[in-house]
């Protein structure tokens, strides 16, 4: 990698560079950013901020810390700390680590932590697990021309490939991830294309209704194939449906919509030219793992983990029936759009008191998830899309940079709601400044220490708002053979693991989506229409204006109360009451292949795998090699119940028995 | 490329002050030895299949060029094209509109066009499997031409923005400088084989200059750019040379100069329009480089004639120049000629960007300058590339030697 030229940063040109850079990114003149209003009252939000960091690292050649790119930030405190930052070199406190092209651009590499929590929920038996976890969507074309429709999509994901090596990603059965030559067999996703231009009306619904079906239940999966299914349906009258599943262990919601630009510029004209990439995924990911063990990932994690035992519980949400009893095939779906002129003005609501879009729906989310469950203190899980600004390339790249973050959110009793979105923005701002140490790392402890297998966050919050000015260029609507996109007429499905109910906001067409996507299986479909309505009322309450002073009506309980089976109190706890020496041989031979998996002694028949320091990726390979080491199959689910040595060895013995019994008749 | 003490790889020029008798032979020698040195640097490049590989190239970009018309304007016109009609089509600005015009003649001359009287039939509206077959095809005769793969990544991104090139939405410079990185126009001026020969064979010219003063070599360089000949010539003038004047008319180019040749205390940048003022002073100069730039001035002669006043007796004038306007550039050079003046000499009144061949050594002549080097050799694969190395003497004053 070049390191990017420092322009001269004289005293002077710093300010006028910063005032081009906030201009282009807030779409204003250079001479009309005020220099003491802060970004976010300008329109920015967090997303953006991470390329305006990006653009300053690229243009100032000036590094900046995480936490010193916050919303709040103005322009002339941003000059003064480039200044700083430009003079005193080696004494910033910034990410300690470079990005640099890997020797072997196929070599193997690890799995982000939310990789292996995809992973893991791939493999079956685990509680809200799929057989892949992935985004379906579907979206309607006009004056298509049939006969050439097809040949450009496959030319176009042809050169996507060569361009994007995460299109050729796959993972190993063992949880690592390399990536293909193009010019390997099969490494190229291939386009699938259903000609119904001569079918009547009823032929082209049913096979509409077939290819959703079966792309919303069977996603793609990289451990066997590319992680990308492109379909294209040709219909009567120059119409067509381009369909995409992507499968969420290689592409992130920020990467589909990068795929999805670069895929429909590149179909509407054969000689597009993307810019050049530096780096990629792998190369990020290797920088990332350089991090672990540095003072500031060190700083991060001691923040969290002196946190953890003071973190409120997940919504008690009323549950009518137990997760680890449900197999669902596909989430449900709620959604509602706010026209554009009711999200403009939400956005200025937003800014006119200071707080992002995001954090205001994040309040509304948790207020109506606090109604619901019936206390204020609540743990969150949220995604988070932004990816660390390691190199100016890393918003153009794709593959799977999300994480997550627990959010606890204390909402106040008898609070406005304008002061309660203050609240949480700060409480958000706080953890997010935290973010060397990814929220599945936290969760994984958490779930330690409160001596659960059950997903400690199984209720998320994901705003992608922003995130399109972040990532650049608009959607072309115009594609060339594909014809024009109609974004109205689109349908998706989401399929994620280890998660009960997901709140999503995105900006789609200038509205706003809010969508709830959940395991409909779990809860009473009246309440979820309730609680849905009440986060859609809130938020049209907040566009126009009339939301923010009243106070908010929350129950008055700070925990969880009230019986029955509710999300978050359900029994998780491991037995370990069969503590003591290692009893037999089964049980022994099962202690060694935990201690060579996590390098510790393990000698008491009492000692749980998770305790031990495993966690759900090491017991997926821990499974595989006691499967292999008594030669018969252990379901996840067996092992979870009581992952000790005496739990595994029972249930080997169990498998055993059962094995014997089948053979026998 | 670091400055170097060791001796060059080719035998030195042996360079007499004088003209009479020994002139030719001398001048014969030299050429010999930049051809030498020249081919050295090629590598052992396979030249021998360049001439049909150019005109691949120059094929494949014209028939891109015809399936960018079709894609954009196609739709709105008949069977058969004029020029006006197409460039009208797609909203050409006025300065550009006679451009459409000049792609049809091409592809008419080139066989891919019928032309009856103003109106040319197209080839027919090409599939997309065919541009995918033609996008390869014009990535295969880059790589024979040993050409990096970003000449096709530039050719590709100004073939689609040919529309918006044609309105005056972006411009060629944009296209050749993304994000003002150097790197396209080096791989077109540097880093291929025929500005790998000509560039050593320049600098084997170059080795043989002796100073006029001896405070050491005054040189120079016009519409110096991003100094790819520059870095090339500067090894062989080191620590001989008392002054490197390099000028550009544009002042992004002097800046990048400024940082990149820092360590060369000798070397001044300054803006200069040689198109419309040449430096004042005469007679001091013991070479001026021109690489790539002399067709910008609106009559070759009156510049040479120019430089000529700025040579000392015996000094060398230093030209690389195309020759020949291949269909490969049509996507670039003609919005460049737009914004040009009007020519007023052998190109008066025509669309061509270049001199040929004859007519630089005619102007030589014409300036007083009389022609040296004037490479590559006839029959030399490298000649199908059409850019050449021209040299040419500022006479020695009889009997007179400073």
């Amino acid at each position: 990698m070049t390191p990017p030229t420092p322009t001269t940063t004289a005293p002077d040109t710093v300010a006028a560079d910063l005032a081009a850079i906030w201009g282009e990114l807030l779409g204003l003149e250079p001479d009309d950013v005020p220099t003491d209003t802060e970004f976010l009252r300008l329109g920015g939000d967090s997303v953006l901020s991470v390329r305006m960091a990006a653009l300053v690292r690229r243009r100032l050649g000036v590094v900046l810390a995480l936490s010193d790119v916050t919303v709040e930030i103005t322009l002339d405190r941003l000059a003064d700390l480039v200044r700083r930052r430009s003079t005193a070199a080696g004494t910033v406190r910034d990410l300690p680590v470079d990005v640099v092209r890997r020797a072997d651009p196929t070599a193997p590499f690890p799995l982000m932590p939310l990789q292996q929590g995809y992973f893991v929920g791939q493999q079956g038996g685990w509680e809200l697990s799929y057989e892949s976890a992935h985004f379906y969507g579907d979206v309607g074309l006009t004056g298509v021309d049939g006969d050439e429709a097809a040949d450009a999509l496959t030319d176009a994901v042809e050169r996507l490939a060569e361009h994007q090596p995460t299109l050729r990603a796959r993972v190993t059965p063992e949880g690592m991830q390399y990536v293909l030559p193009p010019d390997a067999p099969g490494a190229i996703p291939a386009v699938r294309v259903y000609d119904l231009r001569d079918a009547t009306e009823e032929e082209a619904t049913a096979t509409l209704e077939r290819v959703r079906a079966e792309m919303s239940s069977t996603g793609p999966d990289p451990v066997h194939g590319p992680g990308l299914d492109l379909r294209l349906t040709l219909l009567p009258g120059d119409r067509g449906r381009l369909h995409t599943a992507m499968n969420l262990l290689v592409f992130d919601g920020w990467s589909a919509t990068v795929l999805n630009r670069e895929l429909l510029t590149l179909s509407a004209d054969w000689n597009a030219v993307l810019p050049p990439l530096e780096i990629d995924f792998g190369d990020y990911v290797q920088a990332l793992g350089r991090l672990t063990g540095t003072e500031a990932w060190a700083a991060d994690r001691d923040w969290w983990w002196g946190r953890l035992d003071g973190l409120p519980q997940p919504p008690a949400l009323p549950l009518r029936a137990d997760p680890k009893d449900v197999r669902p095939v596909l989430m449900h779906t709620r959604e509602r759009h706010l026209a554009p002129e009711q999200w403009a003005a939400l956005r200025a609501a937003c800014a006119e008191r200071g707080v992002t879009p995001s954090t205001a729906l994040l309040t509304a989310f948790a207020a109506t998830m606090a109604r619901w469950a019936g206390h204020r203190d609540l743990l969150l899980n949220s995604l988070q899309l932004n990816r660390l600004p390691v190199h100016p390339d890393i918003h153009r790249l794709v593959g799977a940079f999300a994480s997550t973050m627990l959010i606890p959110v204390e909402l106040p009793e008898g609070a406005t709601f304008a002061a309660a979105a203050t609240a949480v923005q700060r409480v958000f701002t706080e953890h997010a400044a935290h973010n060397l140490v990814s929220g599945v790392e936290v969760s994984r402890e958490l779930a330690r220490r409160r001596g659960t297998t059950r997903p400690v966050g199984p209720v998320v919050f994901q705003s992608t708002l922003g995130m399109d000015a972040a990532v650049g260029d608009r959607h072309p609507s115009s594609v060339g053979p594909l014809g024009e996109i109609s974004f109205a007429d689109f349908h998706h499905q989401l399929r994620t693991p280890q998660v009960a109910l997901e709140a999503r906001v995105y900006e789609l067409n200038d509205e706003l989506a809010v969508v709830f996507s959940l395991v409909e299986e779990l809860f009473t479909p009246e309440e979820v229409d309730a609680a849905f309505a009440g986060m859609v009322a809130l938020t049209e309450a907040l566009a126009d204006g009339s939301g923010w002073d009243r106070v908010l009506d929350l129950p008055a309980a700070r925990e969880p109360e009230g019986d029955g089976l509710r999300l978050g109190r359900l029994d998780g706890a491991r037995g370990d009451d069969a503590s003591g020496p290692l009893a037999d041989d089964v049980e022994r031979r099962v202690a060694e292949v935990w201690e060579d998996l996590l390098d510790v002694p393990v000698l008491d028949r009492g000692a749980d795998f998770f305790r031990l320091g495993g966690d759900s990726l090491v017991a997926v390979r821990a499974l595989a090699r006691m499967t292999r080491e008594f030669g018969v199959q252990l379901g996840v689910r067996d092992f979870l119940d009581l992952p000790t040595v005496a739990g595994a060895a029972a249930a080997v013995r169990a498998a055993r028995a059962a094995e014997a019994g089948s053979a026998s008749r | 490329m670091a400055a170097t003490a060791d001796p060059p790889p080719v035998p030195a020029p042996r360079v007499r002050a004088g003209g009479g008798p020994g002139a030719a032979a001398d001048a014969a020698h030299l050429a010999d030895v930049a051809h030498r040195a020249g081919t050295a640097a090629l590598a052992g490049a396979d030249t021998a299949a360049f001439p049909a590989l150019v005109d691949r190239l120059d094929r494949a970009v014209l028939r891109s060029i015809a399936a960018v018309l079709h894609d954009t304007a196609g739709r709105r016109l008949g069977a058969a094209w004029t020029g006006p009609e197409v460039a009208d089509a797609i909203g050409a600005a006025p300065r550009h509109r006679w451009i459409p015009g000049r792609w049809l003649a091409d592809l008419a001359a080139a066989g891919l066009a019928e032309r009856s009287g103003d109106r040319y039939a197209p080839p027919p509206r090409p599939r997309r499997a065919e541009l995918t077959a033609l996008r390869a095809e014009l990535d295969t005769a880059r790589a024979g031409l040993g050409y990096p793969p970003e000449l096709t990544r530039y050719l590709r991104s100004t073939l689609s923005a040919l529309p918006r090139l044609l309105r005056d939405e972006t411009s060629s410079q944009e296209l050749l400088f993304p994000d003002a990185d150097p790197r396209t126009a080096e791989v077109l001026y540097r880093d291929n084989p025929v500005n790998r020969y000509l560039n050593a064979a320049a600098a084997a010219v170059v080795r043989g200059l002796t100073p006029a003063d001896p405070a050491g070599l005054r040189v120079l360089e016009l519409g110096a750019g991003i100094g790819a000949t520059t870095a090339e010539l500067l090894p062989a003038l080191a620590g001989r040379t008392a002054d490197y004047l390099f000028t550009d008319l544009s002042p992004f180019f002097l800046d990048q100069a400024r940082e990149r040749f820092a360590d060369h205390p000798y070397l001044r940048c300054e803006r200069l329009d040689f198109a419309a003022d040449l430096p004042p002073g005469h007679g001091g100069l013991d070479l001026i480089v021109a690489a790539n730039t002399a067709h910008n001035a609106p009559h070759a002669g009156r510049l040479l004639t120019g430089l000529r006043r700025l040579l000392a007796p015996g000094g060398t004038l230093l030209l690389v120049e195309t020759c020949r306007e291949h269909p490969q550039s049509l996507t670039s050079m003609p919005f460049l000629v737009s914004a040009n003046p009007p020519r007023t000499d052998a190109r008066a009144g025509t669309d061509r960007t270049y001199l040929s061949r004859a007519e630089w050594r005619e102007a030589m002549a014409g300036a007083g300058l009389r022609p040296e080097v004037d490479l590559p050799p006839a029959g030399h694969p490298l000649t199908a590339l059409s850019q050449r190395l021209l040299t040419a003497r500022r006479p020695p004053e009889n009997r007179s030697r400073r």
